[in-house]
């Protein structure tokens, strides 16, 4: 295992979680500053590279009132942070079919009502830790424009830090990922190219010269290889008609 | 921010920049430049990291000793402890794992007629947690008017140097627009361009055949499948890992698993007509002592459990290292910066300010590459004394244009400039890092897993990174994703047939006394256990102290 | 060309698109270009316009502050609105810093973590006021078409409560009469031009509705006019719902008296259309 053993060289800072003090060294991540400290995660790490939204944190520093948010895995130690670790944000969403999806904002809505509470405070977007601005998403929704809030949320990575902090308590990245699935299914074109390739395969086209290829030796494979590599052919045996 | 004494190294990048931009790419190596690199620099190539197995049905086989090391270990649990009479789940089909495989698996079972409350995933966290979930670079798939499944296959079969399955690259190269196109209806918002889907170049690929959903292509795929497996009333047993496949006594045929309660401790007992691993692969364990760019649950679990099962296993002696790990701030060490970062047009640059390789050479080919040049002293010290060659991105926006960066990686870019690196007008400092597990369980077209002597195991099926073969000694750019939908669909596909044919098993331990006799004559202390199921990075000043006062995972 | 930069709100887009329509028809014969906002974000009509103080207040200035930067780009400073209710929320907005110096330290510090606040420099003007600043160029663009035809206006309550954002006397309001002059038709007074329709009451409790528009459709038929036109689309869908009355926008009417047909719907035409003016 990689492990950061104590050196006297660190820098050493002092991080309070769940308001006890532990002393880390600098430059490590809140979630690798944990384990240093003795912590070991069951919950609240996951892809521990900040796109599965599994280790929302918030925090604050010590003589400032306000409330910071970030990733455990993405966000450094700081002198005298206060963490706390969110694993899991409730939102009990109901999930549609694919067969069900309507295109339309009042679907959306019926099954979200709380959306037009939105009072447009910008909570929800200060506690994003990718920068994204859910409210600007939820205000498309509110005017009918799903592919716009769709754009707005792609790289939403679900932790659930703005439904925590949002006094109209919208559901937010339920929200999204439903319109997200509405645009995918309703609003973009199927790929014709695809459609084609797909056909070719299935009517066996490319049977007679895989199984050609498969029937070569090794060494001939590389020659024929090395050839396309050069000139940027197949030999005529082996093209598909 | 980067230390000044970093900063006056940076001005050789920024000095070259202009030149490098105007200058011609590095030749591009011919298959036998390619293999005397690899030779020379790869691990895979170095004899102290890899010893033979000394127990299990491949026994005498060479692989990393890390490896071995895992599967000469005890059981977390021996024949007896455990109440096999009572079953907590009684289901037609188990799936292990909820990764992109899984899912796909999952799927493809209950389109074919699996009824779904009789599917269970059992997955390690949460459900869909996984390296799927993390991937950037695109799906391979030959979909382009120009391109053909023939040159797929044959540029997979190129970059491993020739020493795949092939018939499993055949099913791969066919199979893999399939799958682009059932992703595509079921709502995957695919890059497009125009009318058409985008297509990206990657390393090793003649076509440019790479598809991304923009830089979050694993997250949108998986929030897609995520969502219709919920949808569709499969049942998910989320923080359960499988910690041993259970066997039918008679026939040696697996019918089912023990499960264990990442909360409480508790242990669960499944019973299942056919079982399917899609655990993923290995990063967790830092082999040879690299970062990873895995998720945390990369502890090679499906391995350990289907070798005790009697699996054959292949290409356990390579592993993928991918070129381009974050080499510094430590905060971010190993995690990935994505092969679209070079395919768009960032080049690789010594600390002489020299590029010394073509970028988009097969990943083994610049992993080597990039080994070669800090080995023999033109790589970069950072200041917590790893070492790196640049990765000059501020090149991308004078070549593309400003903005480029922000369009084309907005994840990479976030993630540096959390950590106070721009990296528009910085480059940054990359050196491999432990991605891929290349080999795995020995599989056939059908995703059977198969014993040595290539005799099926009934009722195990294995589909993802856990399997070997595919993708031979060296694995290329957008393969592994397109595996794990290919081969997760067939599994389903199959496993819908296999449920509707078997009999309902019996269960036991009993494949692990012979497992456990071995071990006994090797002696291997008990103490050494596996699956590991999550790494453990607690500092080392506490785990000098820990007392355990019960066998528990904290 | 003086350009408007325009506030859509949420209704007019998710349902009275036609009014947007007929709205910008009229405006860009009449010489203005058009530019909706770059950044916008609902008003909070409904709620704002009853209690929550300061909340309400949060986003009408937020849209105020980022048009002030799409203002000075574009050389501009009037903010356009449709909606009513819209108006009279950012119209507040707009006299906050004059007229409720308390209120507005409040909410502008609220929003200094994300913007600079609004201060003034915009205008905050509803589709009649700026209609009514151009009677000549209406008159000589309106064809004869609608000579003779009576019209009764209905204004209801958001454009003239409370006085401060008031663009007429609510007691006696007169200008969209004065517009309906300027086309050639001939305006009807009636007593209840400016009471309140029911409003959002249609949802959840519609006798209220039922029973205000039943008043208003009295008095507009005491009066004998052929034609009902308002300038709130919410006014306009209760009294469509609830009573016989013939009713259309009156950013239709004036783009039917201009000649602008296709930028009118199929509803709004069929309502228009058997009306024929004296020759």
């Amino acid at each position: 295992m990689t492990q950061i053993a104590p050196t006297a060289q660190r820098e050493y800072v002092t991080i309070f979680f769940n308001g006890e003090a532990y002393r880390v060294p600098r430059g490590l991540t809140i979630m690798k500053a944990l384990e240093y400290a003795g912590f070991r995660f069951t919950r609240g790490s996951g892809c521990r590279g900040g796109f599965c939204g599994a280790c929302p944190v918030i925090y604050r520093l010590p003589g400032d009132y306000k409330v910071r948010v970030g990733l455990a895995c993405q966000t450094a130690v700081v002198d005298n942070m206060y963490i706390s670790l969110i694993p899991y944000v409730p939102l009990v969403e109901h999930v549609s079919r694919r067969e069900e999806l309507k295109p339309d904002s009042g679907y959306v809505l019926k099954l979200f009502p709380e959306l037009s509470r939105c009072v447009s405070c910008n909570s929800c977007s200060k506690a994003c830790p990718q920068g994204l601005s859910p409210m600007d998403a939820v205000q498309a929704i509110l005017r009918g424009d799903l592919k716009k809030a769709a754009d707005l949320t792609f790289d939403c990575i679900a932790c659930g830090l703005c439904s925590l902090r949002c006094p109209a308590e919208i559901r937010h990245h339920a929200v999204f990922r439903l319109v997200g699935r509405i645009v995918g299914v309703y609003y973009t074109p199927r790929s014709k190219s695809v459609e084609e390739r797909v056909r070719e395969i299935e009517s066996g086209k490319y049977r007679a010269v895989f199984e050609k290829l498969l029937a070569t030796p090794v060494t001939e494979l590389r020659r024929v290889y090395e050839e396309y590599m050069k000139t940027g052919r197949l030999p005529e045996s082996l093209e598909v008609r | 921010m980067y230390p000044p004494e970093v900063r006056k190294l940076i001005q050789i990048v920024e000095d070259t920049r202009r030149e490098r931009a105007r200058a011609p790419a590095p030749r591009r190596l011919s298959l036998e430049e390619r293999e005397q690199l690899v030779r020379a620099w790869h691990p895979d190539y170095k004899p102290e990291y890899k010893r033979a197995v000394r127990v299990g049905p491949c026994k005498g086989l060479v692989m990393y000793s890390a490896v071995a090391d895992l599967l000469e270990s005890w059981p977390l649990v021996k024949p007896g402890e455990l109440d096999l009479e009572h079953v907590d789940y009684e289901v037609d089909f188990l799936v292990v794992g909820s990764g992109g495989a899984g899912l796909a698996t999952a799927w493809w079972a209950v389109k074919s007629g699996v009824d779904p409350s009789s599917v269970l995933i059992a997955t390690k966290l949460r459900l869909g947690d996984s390296n799927t979930v993390k991937y950037q670079s695109g799906t391979q798939a030959a979909t382009g008017p120009d391109d053909s499944p023939v040159i797929h296959l044959l540029d997979t079969l190129a970059g491993a140097h020739f020493t795949n399955n092939q018939k499993l690259v055949r099913v791969l190269a066919e199979e893999a627009p399939l799958v682009i196109k059932w992703l595509e209806e079921l709502g995957v918002r695919w890059s497009r361009v125009g009318d058409d889907l985008e297509r990206l170049p990657g390393g090793g690929a003649t076509r440019a055949r790479l598809h991304c959903c923009g830089d979050y292509t694993g997250l949108e795929v998986m929030r897609v499948l995520k969502d219709e497996i919920r949808s569709l009333g499969v049942r998910v047993l989320e923080f359960h890992p499988v910690i041993e496949l259970l066997t039918d006594p008679d026939t040696g045929a697996v019918s089912g698993a023990v499960l264990l309660n990442l909360d409480t401790g508790e242990y669960k007992i499944v019973r299942s007509k056919v079982t399917v691993l899609a655990t993923g692969g290995l990063g967790r364990l830092h082999i040879v002592g690299f970062p990873t760019t895995n998720h945390y649950g990369a502890t090679a679990d499906g391995l350990v459990l289907a070798y005790r099962a009697g699996a054959g296993l292949v290409d356990m002696d390579t592993l993928q290292y991918h070129p381009t790990g974050v080499a510094w701030p430590e905060a971010i060490l190993g995690e990935l910066i994505p092969e679209k970062t070079r395919s768009i047009g960032g080049q690789l640059v010594n600390a002489m300010g020299q590029r010394f390789i073509y970028e988009l050479e097969p990943r083994d080919v610049v992993a080597s590459a990039i080994i070669r040049e800090c080995s023999e002293g033109r790589g970069v010290v950072t200041p917590t004394g790893t070492c790196g060659v640049w990765l000059d991105t501020p090149i991308i926006e004078v070549v593309k244009g400003p903005g480029t960066i922000k369009r084309e990686l907005p994840a990479l870019y976030r993630m540096f400039l959390r950590h106070g690196i721009d990296i528009t007008e910085e480059p940054i400092l990359t050196y491999p890092t432990l991605h891929y597990q290349n080999g795995g369980v020995l599989l056939d077209e059908w995703t059977h897993v198969l014993r040595p002597s290539g005799e099926p195991i009934r009722g195990l099926l294995a589909a993802g990174e856990v399997t070997g073969g595919i993708h031979g000694k060296n694995r290329l750019v957008g393969n592994s994703t397109a595996d794990i939908f290919v081969f997760g669909r067939r599994a389903g596909i199959e496993a819908s047939k296999l449920v509707r044919e078997s009999p309902k098993p019996k269960l036991s331990l009993k494949h692990l006394e012979r497992y456990i006799e071995e071990l006994k004559q090797i002696g291997v202390p008990e103490s050494r256990r596996a699956p590991i199921l999550l790494p453990d990075y607690r500092g080392e000043a506490v785990l000098k102290r820990i007392i355990r006062i019960s066998f528990q995972l904290k | 060309m003086e350009t408007l930069l325009y506030y859509p709100g949420c209704s007019i887009k998710r349902d009275f698109s036609e009014v947007e329509r007929s709205s910008r028809a009229v405006l860009e014969a009449l010489g203005y270009r058009v530019v909706e906002l770059r950044d916008w974000y609902c008003c909070g009509g409904f709620p704002g316009s009853t209690a929550l103080d300061h909340v309400k207040y949060v986003s009408s200035l937020r849209t105020l502050s980022l048009a002030q930067s799409q203002a000075r780009e574009l050389g501009a400073n009037t903010v356009l609105v449709l909606c009513p209710f819209c108006y009279n929320t950012l119209k507040q907005a707009e006299k906050l810093p004059a007229e409720r110096l308390d209120v507005y330290k409040r909410v502008a510090e609220y929003l200094r973590d994300e913007l600079t606040p609004y201060q003034s420099g915009l205008r905050v003007a509803h589709l009649v006021e700026v209609l009514a600043s151009r009677l000549s160029d209406l008159s000589k663009l309106a064809g004869g078409g609608l000579r003779g035809v009576r019209v009764a206006a209905y204004y209801g309550c958001m454009l003239l409560r409370p006085r401060s954002v008031a663009v007429d006397n609510p007691e006696d309001p007169g200008v969209v009469e004065s517009i309906v002059k300027a086309l050639g038709a001939e305006p009807v007074k009636h007593p209840y031009r400016s009471y309140c329709c029911g409003s959002y009451h249609a949802v959840g409790e519609a006798e209220i509705v039922r029973r205000n528009t039943s008043r208003v459709a009295w008095s507009v038929m005491s009066s004998g006019a052929d034609l009902v036109v308002t300038p709130c689309p919410l006014c306009l869908y209760n009294l469509k719902k609830y009573t016989d009355l013939r009713v259309v926008h009156l950013s239709e009417l004036v783009a039917y008296a201009l000649g602008a047909r296709e930028a009118l719907s199929p509803e709004a035409l069929r309502v228009l259309s058997p009306l024929r003016g004296e020759a």
